[in-house]
């Protein structure tokens, strides 16, 4: 129950509060003329449903890896939950060679802290500062969403 | 209507998420499994739920915008709220 004076309102005003309630975008979507309200409810299949996981990526790192080096990405999903499967893309400048692992792509299952992991090794001789990031993300959208990349930087050699 | 219908102010519970199309809305809860698509009359009326109009004020405001149905209006709003508030994605306390 409240007290709240009833509104009178024309039909100009009626147009503004339904702009203000749908946006102003979906003004145009506003059906032309009334039609009975239908509602459809349904209940969803357990593997219909998203997980409403997040992820976090590691910080950025500065690392020197003029000889080959291994270096290790991470990302952290949330909340955490083992055996997401986690997507990588190793995305390197020209100038830096990647040996392991043998393609730039691949998946890692994340461990009961919500963690999934690469370990990669990485050179370059480059004088200047280099860059190679590590773009992660859900390999099954149903799992979450969202994706990050952590960036390793060589500041020259 | 009744007394009680009329000063109501449904609000929508959290949790949902919101896909619209087309002026059509659907509403995911993923960890209630429930989903509930609305057409565009009914989506008219869950946005106008914002725990400020009462099922009264709806009535009015749609019943200004859609003059030639007003009384069908009249009839289908409370419906309508009452039917949302049966599945959970109306709170009318």
């Amino acid at each position: 129950m409240n007290d709240k004076p009833q509104l009178k309102v024309s039909r100009r005003d009626a147009v503004k509060i339904l702009a203000a309630a749908v946006g102003a975008t979906a003004l145009s979507n506003l059906p032309g003329k009334w039609t009975k309200p239908s509602l459809n409810v349904g209940i969803l299949p357990a593997h219909a449903l998203t997980s409403g996981h997040t992820l976090t990526v590691g910080a950025d790192q500065i690392d020197n890896f003029c000889l080959s080096t291994a270096l290790v990405s991470t990302v952290t999903i949330s909340p955490a939950d083992p055996g997401i499967l986690m997507k990588y893309t190793i995305i390197p400048d020209p100038s830096i060679t990647i040996s392991s692992p043998p393609s730039l792509t691949g998946t890692a299952l994340t461990n009961s802290s919500g963690v999934a992991s690469l370990t990669f090794t990485a050179a370059t001789s480059a004088a200047h500062a280099v860059t190679v990031g590590v773009e992660w993300e859900f390999a099954n959208a149903s799992d979450g969403t969202g994706n990050g990349t952590q960036l390793f930087t060589n500041l020259g050699c | 209507l009744s007394d009680l219908q009329t000063t109501l102010l449904p609000k929508p519970i959290e949790g949902f998420q919101v896909e619209t199309l087309d002026g059509e809305v659907v509403l995911l809860h993923p960890t209630r499994n429930i989903i509930v698509h609305s057409n565009s009359t009914a989506t008219l009326i869950w946005k106008l739920c914002n725990g400020q109009n009462t099922v009264e004020d709806i009535v009015r405001i749609l019943g200004a915008a859609y003059p030639d149905a007003r009384a069908q209006i009249k009839k289908d709003v409370p419906e309508t709220i009452r039917k949302l508030m049966e599945q959970g994605v109306l709170d009318g306390n």
